[in-house]
């Protein structure tokens, strides 16, 4: 019948109408790129490990620049930090389980990002093609460029497991890029001599990986390459040494070598200078002669930051805007310690000396004589809006190695061996080339112990607010007079390091607290 | 994929081509058909007009024009029904009659209404679920910028608080409880809104951006209330079932007026009036002021600390500190109100239309704030094919202006009001009150500009196709653009002298949609079937684009133009899902006594991994008719009738790409550099791209949310509608819900979503409705009373179960979410007293240690807190879990509803509407904020500089031995026993409001006859006119957001007064 064969039309066009619009249900994102599309070229690759930094520098700077709570704040005579009501001020006394910090700084979540980064790189470029590389025209040797991709990918993971290792011990090891997060597991703290070795091996093979030198003169410095390599390496070998085991003072002597080693390497290979001291400061803009490895933040791309730890000290005379009143500030003691502003009388001469003619003196400490000296080495000061001279913004890289950490290092290599004309002459030399007072020399007959204290003294001229003093304490074991808080028998405990947040117990049954903070948080 | 959704509404009009290419076929057998005139009347001679006749047993139907009349061809042996609103319905055999004349009897019976369930219009006697009506008549001419806000109290089950009095803002509508349940504390989401669909369309609401970077317009603010023929919800899983995926949170249907057959009627109708400042806050003011604080002081500070004064306090003789000025007068005003419509309707037997256009404007009550709406709407239906197809185009537009106030800052998350004078920032009143100063305040209002402009469009297309007296094929086509714009500018004053600030967004979203149904409709003996199956497809798509500039150069610049490149932001979206969908019902009946209804949907939605995107809702329910039963027959009951259901509904995750492994571009985000609209991108200039380690795994297996809901209840009418009463138990459980889930630290990423979350809402409606006057009595009394009860309660919840305390709330967290408990449970220390003296302060027995925080000890005068853990210790620290403070109080609304009178007397009617809210918890911020501003490192110079309460009426702690309501104020003791987060503040939200008070006078035939037009009716209304609650501290039980928070920052709900008329010609 018509009328039925006209009712099954409707029908069946009802139907292939409907079928035909089953493709409604695919619907790709146009606001982001997605892991099925990215992955596919050079370019990629760049912007891939661009993140990785960014999410580095993310985890360093953190909360006040964690990286200088860590390495520096917590050496309490060093530089002062003033109430406010954060609390931050707490860590000063060695009592890390204030809330607002342990929250904080207790929390290790952004490190793992950059460390998932990391292994999402080191898991997808090594699928990527030669001629997917090739394709962007810029790739001159794709396996090269491959290389030194997954070499900076390993030093990234590297360094960010040896910042985790200085701050607490040991900590859970995941060196896999996830297919499905959601069923990834939970996972325990590994040891952390598992964790350094890890580090070792992730630095052994970015160094058969990465070249020394730049190709690219953009990515001096604030990129790895071998040279940074081996100034990790030397600092993991100086760490591992040293803290293996706490209750001795005795370094492991075979992780002292490769230390050495690796810092020769750096000294021969790598083409590093120091800056001359009349340009004294230009080191800590950045990509200076001598920088090794430091993370980009300057303004000249919009990177920099109005909340860099040298805006803490900075008052109305370096910031248009601030006032007079700085939260941080160095302790008069630190400047008569290391530079003698209180003029030491020498019977023998009849004569009163200082150090103050130490160029670090001069160029990165300011109000010397006021009840709060500050500290001006990180003063690079970029306003963004300039017609008005506000919105200030700090252009300073973040210096993590740098020639004159390495050549410092070999005065305590030079300790640890006992060899003691080469731990004088390095303290000696360096302040020489920097203008100190030979007053103030020190002389072969120096036991170790005073040389060691001299040369902590030195590295608290040379590398004041680099993230570096509180570890120099650990190592060299000058804790004792720098670091009123940390005891010995705390110090064997493993109290230096922190404890983890609680919030990070909360879904993993695994996770157990530091052993000197059990009961204390 | 749009070119896709265009072809398919093309092979529909083929194949319905292919169906009129051949007439003969389509009109059947006419020889069997007769054509039947005729008339309907009351029993005092007046026509009736839209009275429905309808073929009994099929779709086939008309109505009646102005003069009672119709037409129909129909089968001579055929049974009509005819029925209409306020009448009672008869069924009349036609036994070969041509001409039919009619009487119908007036009946208070809703039996006759027809209601409509998802994809078709039944009777109210023959409904197997659990439905709220409401005409339009009920919510004519009331002063309300949307309808969503005059729905409150009128529908059982739906649960609406207006709790802001901005024009063109929206209320919270819940269908039977609240489920929805997040990790972030977020005002513009805390109650999930029910789907709301106009005209048998679905309206998109998905928000991609907050109000903060939109207009934050109302999306329901374009339909004009006095359009609305009609709004149903469809509150238990049977009816929504049939609207699938996103029916859990109940749907809300609204059916817009139509045209009539009949000469050309024009309706003009307009009202004006006022919306009254509110009363203001009490304030102290001036000496008072200074006396009281100077007081406090003198109290409470040594005789050290009292050497370094504030000023303000001090130094009385300062010309800028001897003011006595009351803030908020700056910030009120009286507004104006204005509306006006016009509609004209008409057509003949084989089409009608109806077109209406009208204009709102209210004036807000705080300084540059209102609402303007521009509405047009057209209806238009066409018999084609010699009455077989229906063709029945809609086409509305709206235009909607927003003004905002002080024009929220779009950099600005957390500030979304058009006014802020909350406790902790209202200035004190010894402050002067300078040109210059009022300019810097009011410049926000009057300097800046923030325009806020939405259009909306839509056009829609309804064919249906009569196949015989039994199949009708019906296909709705519909399009929607909605596009809105917002132009934002701020002085280079307001912006401190850093150069004038612009900012611009528009956006423009479309919505296709294409449904295609068959229904089949057949008696077979006593046997009554009812078949409907058919198929929907949707596409939406949303496009964004902002962009800014600061630091500019000129004031008379606000457009975002010549501006520095490095001040410039820009930014676009593109948003689109897909949803395909499937579903049948099927309903039979025997004898009209017996009920039954099935109902099945299947959902498919892009939105989903390729193994989960369908999803399967179905449904059933029935009812039994005792009323109908021979040992009822005769007795009072005009209808009782028992019904139950149980079905599945769903819904969907809002965002659309969670099956991808989304990555961040420009991903690099640095402290000190992430100030939103300059935050770095880049590492060493090179775009950073990193996967979303936030929530960007690939969520390939996640599926629909799913609830499932029984319903019992029953209806009875009583001696023909003289009373009438509904009743409904039901239980509503999500138990897939989505939450986003805490992933291993270790993997990178944070959090993903996962079908983990319950909640159950369970209660009881009840609508009595009553005609209580006898049919003979010159007055006539309508009266309606509702109300619902709820019971919210979360079921599970993820890792665990573990409890969660909500990120983004206020400093003193004070909300968790916890199984047991109801959504958004306060969070609270529990306050016992203030201790008397210093000896009043307990002390541990083992220790000596007196009751202390991590900040010291208490001391008299301060609030006891109870030490819920029992280690003589306050823990007062707010983010997470907290072992001093306790779930209590609910701010869910546990009992609402509303009480409607219609009184007619000769040519008046009196309208009178209750709302009422009871059994809900608020916590007074307002009141805590008051006794906690001077907390901080600078006590006593916060303490001079902000408004206090009149110390004077409060029974505060003056010296030891008082026994004091109020403790002493908290000045820099850092013991925080003012903490908002206590019992202390927590007030009950019940009220009841007198909500709208109307009057009207119609006037009489004579007048109209010697004026020529058909009706004349004048009109007054008082809005809001009278409320009482429980609460003594609230200035308004219903002004507290939905986390049951009042902190005195809202809008206030402004009484309106207006005057109008309506004229028929």
């Amino acid at each position: 019948m018509k009328k039925k064969n006209i009712l099954y039309l409707a029908t069946l066009m009802v139907f292939i109408s409907a079928t035909s619009c089953k493709k409604i249900l695919e619907q790709q994102p146009r606001n982001s790129t997605y892991l099925d599309v990215f992955w596919k070229s050079a370019n990629d690759c760049e912007y891939a490990i661009a993140g990785n930094y960014a999410l580095m520098r993310d985890a360093f700077t953190d909360y006040a620049f964690r990286y200088y709570m860590y390495g520096d704040a917590v050496a309490n005579t060093y530089f002062t930090i003033d109430y406010n009501g954060d609390g931050l001020e707490g860590i000063q006394g060695g009592d890390y389980t204030f809330q607002y910090n342990l929250q904080s700084l207790g929390n290790w979540t952004k490190y793992y990002k950059t460390i998932a980064m990391s292994n999402t790189v080191l898991k997808q470029v090594p699928k990527i093609t030669d001629a997917q590389l090739e394709s962007s025209g810029n790739v001159d040797d794709p396996t090269v460029y491959r290389n030194k991709i997954l070499g900076e990918a390993l030093f990234i993971r590297a360094l960010t497991y040896f910042e985790m290792v200085k701050i607490w011990g040991d900590v859970p090891l995941v060196i896999e890029a996830y297919d499905d997060p959601i069923t990834a597991p939970q996972l325990p703290r590994s040891p952390k001599a598992d964790v350094m070795a890890q580090i070792e091996k992730d630095c052994l093979q970015a160094a058969g990986l990465l070249q020394w030198g730049y190709q690219d003169k953009s990515n001096v410095a604030v990129r790895a390459n071998k040279g940074s390599v081996f100034a990790l390496l030397a600092h993991l070998y100086l760490w591992r040494a040293t803290t293996t085991d706490l209750s001795t003072p005795d370094p492991i002597m075979s992780d002292v070598d490769k230390a050495s080693a690796a810092i020769d390497s750096i000294t021969t290979m790598g083409g590093y200078t120091l800056v001359d001291t009349a340009d004294y400061g230009k080191q800590f803009i950045g990509r200076s002669s001598e920088s090794i490895f430091e993370i980009y933040m300057s303004e000249d791309s919009k990177e920099g930051t109005n909340k860099h730890i040298g805006m803490a000290f900075l008052t109305d005379k370096y910031v248009n805007g601030f006032g007079t009143g700085h939260r941080f500030w160095v302790p008069p003691a630190y400047l008569s310690n290391h530079y003698y502003t209180s003029p030491i009388y020498d019977p023998g001469t009849d004569s009163s000396y200082s150090d103050t003619m130490d160029v670090r003196f001069r160029n990165n400490f300011d109000m010397v004589h006021d009840a709060k000296p500050t500290c001006r080495k990180y003063a690079n000061v970029v306003y963004r809006n300039p017609g008005t001279r506000t919105d200030p913004y700090l252009s300073n890289n973040m210096i993590i190695f740098r020639l004159s950490d390495m050549l410092l290092l070999k005065a305590e290599i030079a300790l640890y061996k006992n060899d003691i004309n080469t731990a004088v002459s390095i303290i000696n030399g360096w302040r020489q080339r920097n203008g100190g007072s030979s007053f103030f020399f020190v002389d072969n007959t120096w036991s170790r112990d005073d040389l060691m204290y001299e040369y902590i003294l030195e590295r608290g001229k040379e590398l004041y607010l680099e993230g570096h003093i509180f570890w120099d304490l650990i190592r060299t074991r000058q804790y004792g007079n720098f670091v009123p808080w940390l005891s010995d028998t705390r110090f064997m405990q493993g109290g230096f390091y922190w404890p983890v947040d609680p919030y990070l117990f909360r879904d993993n049954r695994f996770l157990v607290q530091t052993s000197y903070w059990k009961g204390k948080v | 994929m749009r070119k896709l959704l265009m072809f398919c509404p093309v092979l529909l009009f083929l194949a319905l081509d292919a169906l009129s290419q051949n007439p003969s076929a389509v009109q059947g057998k006419p020889s069997n058909l007769i054509t039947v005139k005729g008339t309907i009347r009351t029993d005092n001679g007046q026509p009736i007009a839209n009275v429905s006749i309808r073929v009994k047993s099929t779709n086939k139907g008309t109505t009646t024009d102005d003069n009672g009349n119709f037409t129909l061809t129909v089968s001579p042996q055929a049974t009509l029904e005819v029925s209409a609103i306020n009448y009672a319905a008869q069924e009349v055999k036609l036994a070969g009659r041509t001409s039919l004349a009619l009487t119908l009897l007036e009946s208070n019976s809703s039996l006759g209404e027809t209601v409509i369930i998802g994809y078709q219009r039944i009777t109210r006697k023959k409904t197997t679920a659990a439905i709220s009506s409401i005409s339009g008549k009920e919510i004519e001419n009331l002063p309300s910028s949307s309808f969503d806000q005059l729905m409150q109290g009128r529908l059982s089950g739906v649960n609406v608080q207006n709790f802001s009095g901005d024009p063109g803002g929206r209320p919270t509508v819940s269908v039977r409880g609240n489920t929805l349940i997040s990790r972030d504390y977020d005002q513009n989401r805390v109650v999930n809104n029910p789907l709301y669909v106009v005209d048998g369309v679905p309206q998109p609401n998905e928000e991609y951006v907050g109000p903060g970077t939109s207009t934050g317009m109302n999306y329901l603010g374009g339909v004009n209330p006095n359009d609305i023929e009609s709004i149903d919800v469809l509150k238990d899983a049977s009816a929504a079932a049939i609207y699938g995926s996103r029916a859990a949170n109940g749907v809300i249907l609204i059916t817009t007026k139509k045209g009539r057959s009949g000469s050309p009627r024009v309706f003009v109708s307009g009202y004006a009036g006022v919306t009254e400042r509110p009363k203001l806050r009490e304030v102290t003011l001036g000496a008072l002021e200074r006396r009281q604080k100077m007081a406090i002081l003198q109290q409470e500070l040594t005789y050290i600390q009292r050497q370094q004064l504030p000023y303000m306090l001090t130094d009385s003789l300062n010309p800028a500190f001897n003011g006595n000025t009351d803030w908020q007068g700056l910030f009120y005003k009286t507004g104006l109100i204005r509306n006006g419509d016009l509609s004209m309707s008409g057509g003949s037997e084989t089409s009608n239309y109806r077109f209406s256009t009208g204009y709102y404007d209210e004036q807000g009550i705080i300084r540059a704030t209102g609402f303007k709406r521009y509405s047009m709407r057209l209806n238009l239906l066409t018999k084609a094919l010699h009455g077989r197809l229906d063709i029945n185009p809609i086409i509305s537009y709206a235009r909607t202006d927003r003004a905002r106030g002080n024009g929220t800052d779009p950099r600005d998350p957390t500030n979304y009001n058009p006014f802020s004078l909350s406790a902790g920032s209202m200035p004190s009143s010894l402050f002067a009150l300078d040109p210059n100063k009022a300019q810097a305040i009011l410049g926000a209002y009057n300097g800046s500009l923030d325009k806020n402009i939405g259009n909306n469009l839509n056009i829609n297309l309804n064919l249906g196709y009569t196949f015989n007296p039994h199949l009708k094929l019906i296909s709705l086509e519909s399009y929607q653009y909605n596009t809105s714009r917002r132009d934002f500018n701020r002085t280079n004053a307001m912006e401190s002298q850093q150069g004038n600030y612009s900012y611009t967004f528009t956006d423009a979203g479309i919505d296709a949609r294409l449904s295609n149904y068959l229904t089949y409709t057949n008696q077979l003996g006593k046997n009554n079937l009812s078949v409907l199956v058919g198929q929907d497809v949707q596409y939406n798509q949303y496009e964004s684009t902002t962009a800014s500039g600061s630091n500019g150069a000129s004031d008379q610049i606000q457009v975002v133009n010549g501006f520095r490149q490095s001040t410039l932001t820009a930014n676009s979206d593109y948003q689109a899902y897909g949803l395909l969908s499937y579903y049948g019902q099927l309903a039979y009946d025997y004898e009209s006594r017996y009920l039954l209804s099935f109902t099945a949907r299947t959902d498919g939605s892009s939105r989903f991994g390729a193994n989960h995107k369908w999803g399967f809702f179905p449904a059933a329910s029935a009812a039994w008719i005792l009323s109908d039963e021979k040992f009822l027959k005769n007795s009072y009951f005009s209808l009782l009738k028992f019904r139950a259901s149980l079905g599945t509904s769903g819904s969907l995750p809002s965002q659309n790409y969670l099956q991808y492994n989304l990555y961040n571009v420009n991903a690099a985000s640095y402290i000190g550099n992430d100030y939103t609209t300059s935050s770095a991108t880049s590492y060493n200039a090179i775009t950073a791209i990193a996967p979303n380690f936030h929530d960007g795994v690939a969520q390939k297996n996640l599926s629909w949310e799913k609830s499932m809901q029984w319903n019992v209840g029953a209806d009875m009418e009583i001696e023909q509608g003289k009373f009438g009463a509904q009743i409904d138990f039901y239980n509503r459980e999500g138990s897939l819900q989505l939450f986003s889930v805490n992933l291993p630290v270790t993997t990178g990423y944070d959090v993903a979503m996962t079908n983990s979350i319950g909640v159950r809402n369970a209660g009881v409606e009840l609508t009595i409705k009553a005609n209580p006057l006898s049919k003979s009595s010159p007055v006539k009394w309508f009266s309606s009373f509702n109300i619902s009860y709820n019971r919210n309660r979360i079921m599970n919840l993820p890792n665990g179960g573990r409890d969660l305390i909500m990120d983004g709330d206020r400093f003193d967290k004070s909300h968790i979410l916890s199984v047991g408990r109801p959504i958004n449970s306060f969070y609270l220390y529990k306050t016992l007293g203030v201790f008397s003296t210093d000896a009043d302060v307990p002390v541990d027995k083992y220790t000596g240690a007196h009751y202390h925080n991590g900040n010291g000890d208490y001391k008299a005068g301060d609030f006891y807190l109870a030490d819920l853990d029992h280690d003589n210790f306050i823990d007062i620290f707010n983010s997470g879990l907290n072992p001093d403070k306790m779930p209590i109080g609910d701010p869910n609304p546990k009992f609402t509803g509303g009480w409607t009178n219609n009184i007619t007397w000769k040519n008046f009617v009196l309208g009178i509407f209750f709302s009422f809210t009871f059994k809900r918890d608020v916590l007074n911020l307002y009141k805590a904020d008051q006794f906690s501003n001077s907390t901080d490192g600078n006590a006593n110079a916060n303490f001079a500089q902000y408004s206090t309460p009149n110390l004077d009426n409060v029974n505060i702690w003056r010296k030891p031995g008082d026994k004091a309501e109020f403790a002493k104020y908290d000045l820099g003791t850092y013991l925080y026993y003012y903490t908002s987060a206590q019992t202390f503040f927590l007030t009950p939200g019940d009220y009841v409001r007198l909500k709208s008070l109307s009057l009207g006078y119609q006037l009489p035939e004579k007048v109209l006859h010697k004026l020529g037009v058909g009706r004349v009716k004048i009109f007054g209304v008082a809005d809001n006119l009278l409320k009482w609650q429980a609460s003594k501290d609230l200035p308004d039980a219903e002004n507290v957001n939905a986390y049951g928070e009042y902190d005195g920052a809202g809008y206030p709900l402004p009484k309106k007064f207006t005057f109008g008329l309506e004229v028929q010609f």
